[in-house]
């Protein structure tokens, strides 16, 4: 574990963010979009007037989570950033003992020092493991709530298709629908990704 | 004059002349129909029969005329010919006035003299002094009448003789030969008040309202004498009148082989599907009266109640359905009651709905008669086609509609259509076709007007609305071939310099614009030079529930009706142009639109593309940049009509969360971006600000 890594992990998480919400903004857009081309429609369309507002619904509880998903970010990087200061402060200990040595002096107040620091970072170590994993049964949620929401693009399409003598370009909207689906998706596997990388590293304490 | 009965009789007298004049129409091309004949004669008996109920005595006599001239011609004592369709027509027109009259609380004025004695020379058999339309062959008159009496038989019985007699009528008795009273006490002599089909009078003495049919009375003699009956005469059918000469005209040749005068083609029949909404069943009808049990005649006024009542419903589902989703632990119960209670509230909004549908034939019955009337009158050949009586629309849209319609067939007529030589010279048929149809799409009906006339010529519309004033000449060189065509519509256009029965006068088409979108509907013109114009008018299915989409403007909440959005965008800087002035934002490759920027409109301040979110709402006529697309909703529309005229509202609703929300007018925005695009001093031009 290094800066380097843990501000690669916040560069992530802001890119995901982003990506995110403008995905999000995306699939709500296309709801919207659905939604007005049923009422365009009337009640030949309706079938798919539940299939528009389900998204709608699901789109407003992804935004939801991945509002929470930030909320749990800071916490995160805190605690890895205090994990790193409190390591150098433990290695300066470290230095200073070894210097000590080297000139065969011994103190054992500096010992007892560096090993509360040692304690107090493995404590923060499960701290902060406790809430990456937090996190990423976050991440996880989200995922699922992804695929719920790929479900019900898949239940678009089978009224797009049972709805297309209507001449509504329900196709269309479904196939749009999927593509902003599958752009938040790609992110938060992204996301997801950085996240177990650091999970990794931290467990091997690298 | 007893309301109640009126308030019963006026609708189902008007839709009687109404299909008496459908009826009138067909006969002209049709004159050997019989059922139509029929059908025209019981329209003015039943109308005579109503009449004679409000005591309205010159109503009764009206009617009185005409069923007597139908009779004729329903017996074949006379043939259809032209000036009988016209003075049946004109006939009509006069029992709409009566009607009117009627409707107003007065007793109807006689009908004009001269018409009445027209119609009874015609049913005399003679020709009128002055025939009605000179372009048509007038008839030649029969040289004789018959005449019913009773007198003793032979054998020292009661008896009624049919005779031939000369065609002298006098004014009093020349209409019909055997009165109401003559026929009552003819049936008195003979059975007293055991009569077949006797029924006591009326207790008010309505000389002239004949009671008894002509079917009646032929069922009369049936049931006395079948085939025997003294004066019985089977070569009284017309199939054999060689005997009697004087059930027709011969060489009165019948209408539809009269050439002379343009005439327009029928309306297409309707289809077997295309049964209106079970009007009111016919009296004496057979076979109506299944009908009239399933069928119950209600108050418009009561109507609206519970449509307004309906709309009050919608408001609170919408509020209870917010205030559900706003609380921060889920029920599962307050949500299935929410969802239930949508459910019925929607079906509850649909079937009343229903209730203010009317076919588009109600709007359609005239139409043949304005075309027939106007063709004639600009010696123009146009046949007329009909299609889509079937569909449904709500009625106010019915009832609003009648008079532009009228307007853009006159038009078509005068403007669209050519002379028949001028068709042919161009390499058309002489007679131009005229449709007329009513489409159904989605929450929307279509209602389409088309000529294949001369089509619009752009830059002489764009020339004559410079010449008039409507424009600028540098308004003028900045319109679009769409733009000019358009200008048709603006108030104080016209093409024609002077001022006929027909057009000229410059209104009429802004009306057509102005009633389309008081209906919250959309107008569209299409024209191709020398092939046609079509003119479209959408509207909604309903006019009780206006969904919309509800938006924000920094912190304001507005509503933007949901039929004029075709899709929400996500506004890219590099998509937006100038072009001759005016901010446009290309949509794709093929769509450029001009940007209204609400921010600018109805803050006085730009929306900052970059620098604060921006959504963008396409709409068929330009792009509207709002801060954030919200939701939709059904909401109820409230008339806010102590703003001027003119202004950028359809009115107000009320949101879900309870506030009031200004509902945007799409065209209006998008009209006055346009008009104002050359303004410098505009503010309609989004600022880009840093990214």
């Amino acid at each position: 574990m290094n800066i380097q890594h843990i501000m690669g992990v916040v560069d992530a998480s802001f890119a995901a963010r982003q990506s995110i919400e403008k995905a999000l903004r995306e699939i709500d857009r296309r709801a919207l979009n659905a939604m007005v081309l049923v009422k365009r429609h009337g009640n030949a369309l309706a079938g798919y007037g539940v299939v528009a507002q389900a998204f709608r619904e699901r789109a407003a509880t992804l935004k939801d989570s991945a509002a929470h998903l930030q909320e749990s970010i800071a916490p995160l990087i805190e605690a890895y950033m205090r994990i790193l200061q409190h390591q150098r402060f433990s290695d300066s200990f470290e230095q200073m003992l070894a210097h000590n040595a080297d000139h065969e002096k011994h103190c054992p107040g500096l010992r007892s020092t560096q090993k509360k620091w040692q304690i107090i970072i493995v404590e923060e170590e499960a701290e902060a493991k406790a809430v990456l994993e937090r996190l990423l049964e976050m991440v996880q949620l989200l995922q699922e709530g992804i695929e719920e929401q790929e479900y019900v693009v898949t239940n678009g399409r089978i009224e797009a298709a049972l709805a297309e003598s209507t001449g509504a370009p329900l196709m269309r909207v479904s196939r749009e629908m999927g593509e902003a689906v599958r752009t938040v998706a790609l992110a938060i596997r992204s996301y997801r990704h950085q996240l177990e990388s650091l999970e990794h590293e931290s467990s091997t304490h690298l | 004059m007893d309301m109640e009965i009126l308030q019963d009789y006026l609708p189902e007298a008007r839709e009687l002349l109404e299909k008496a004049q459908d009826d009138t129409l067909r006969l002209e091309s049709d004159p050997g129909n019989d059922d139509v004949l029929a059908s025209v004669f019981r329209a003015f008996h039943t109308l005579k029969g109503g009449a004679g109920f409000l005591e309205a005595e010159n109503l009764v006599n009206w009617t009185h005329h005409l069923e007597d001239l139908l009779d004729k011609l329903r017996s074949h004592t006379l043939t259809v010919t032209g000036p009988m369709i016209d003075a049946i027509l004109r006939g009509l027109d006069v029992i709409d006035d009566m009607l009117q009259q009627l409707a107003n609380g007065e007793y109807p004025a006689p009908g004009p003299e001269e018409l009445s004695g027209i119609i009874r020379q015609l049913a005399a058999g003679t020709t009128p002094v002055e025939p009605l339309q000179p372009t048509l062959p007038a008839c030649t008159a029969p040289e004789a009448t018959l005449k019913v009496s009773q007198r003793a038989t032979a054998d020292g019985q009661a008896g009624l003789f049919l005779e031939r007699a000369d065609a002298t009528p006098s004014p009093d008795t020349g209409s019909d030969e055997i009165s109401a009273e003559e026929f009552e006490a003819t049936l008195d002599a003979l059975y007293g008040t055991q009569a077949p089909g006797y029924a006591p009078p009326p207790e008010s003495q309505c000389a002239a309202s004949d009671e008894i049919s002509p079917e009646e009375f032929e069922q009369v003699l049936d049931q006395l004498y079948g085939d025997k009956a003294p004066g019985f005469d089977t070569e009284i059918s017309p199939k054999g009148a060689e005997d009697l000469p004087v059930t027709a005209a011969p060489g009165n040749p019948p209408v539809a082989s009269v050439q002379t005068a343009p005439a327009p083609s029928p309306a297409a029949p309707p289809s077997p599907t295309s049964q209106p909404a079970a009007p009111a069943a016919v009296r004496g009808s057979p076979g109506t009266q299944e009908t009239a049990d399933v069928t119950l005649r209600v108050d418009a006024a009561r109507l609206d109640a519970v449509m307004n009542q309906v709309g009050e419903l919608v408001l609170l589902r919408n509020r209870l359905s917010s205030a559900i989703g706003s609380l921060g632990e889920e029920n599962e119960d307050m949500l299935r009651i929410a969802r239930e209670v949508d459910l019925t509230v929607n079906d509850i909004q649909s079937t009343v709905m229903r209730l203010r549908m009317q076919p588009c034939k109600r709007l359609f019955q005239q139409l043949p008669r304005v075309v027939r009337d106007a063709s004639r009158q600009l010696s123009k050949e146009v046949a007329l086609e009909i299609v889509g009586e079937d569909v449904e629309i709500d009625k106010a849209v019915v009832d609003a509609l009648s008079g532009p319609m009228t307007h853009l067939l006159r038009n078509s007529l005068d403007h669209g259509v050519e002379s028949p030589e001028a068709r042919q010279a161009a390499g058309k048929s002489r007679s131009a076709k005229i449709r007329v149809a009513a489409i159904h799409l989605g929450d929307k009906v279509r209602i389409d007007v088309s000529d294949d006339g001369r089509g619009i010529d752009s830059q002489f519309v764009i020339q004559k609305a410079i010449d008039k004033g409507v424009i600028s000449a540098e308004q003028g060189a900045r319109l679009s071939e769409q733009e000019a065509v358009e200008l048709i519509f603006r108030p104080g256009f016209s093409t024609n310099d002077q001022v006929t029965d027909i057009s000229g006068r410059g209104v009429g088409m802004d009306v057509v614009k102005e009633t389309v979108r008081k209906l919250r509907g959309r107008l569209d013109i299409q024209t191709r030079p020398g092939l046609g114009t079509r003119i479209s008018m959408e509207f909604p299915l309903t006019m009780a529930v206006l969904p919309v989409l509800y938006l924000r403007l920094r912190r304001e909440i507005y509503a933007l009706p949901v039929s004029s959005i075709e899709s929400l965008l996500d506004i890219q800087k590099t998509r937006i142009h100038r072009m001759s002035g005016r901010t446009v934002y290309r949509v794709d490759g093929t769509e450029v639109v001009p940007i209204v920027d609400l921010g600018a409109l109805l803050h006085e301040r730009s929306l900052r593309l970059g620098s604060e979110p921006i959504e963008g709402v396409l709409t068929e006529r330009g792009l509207f940049m709002v801060s954030e697309v919200l939701g939709n909703e059904d909401s109820v529309v409230k008339p806010i009509d102590f703003l001027a005229e003119q202004n950028w509202y359809q009115g107000a609703t009320i949101s879900g969360k309870g506030n009031v929300v200004l509902i945007l007018d799409a065209n209006a925005l998008v009209n006055h971006v346009l008009d104002h695009s050359s303004d410098p001093t505009t503010k309609n031009t989004p600022c880009i600000g840093a990214a």
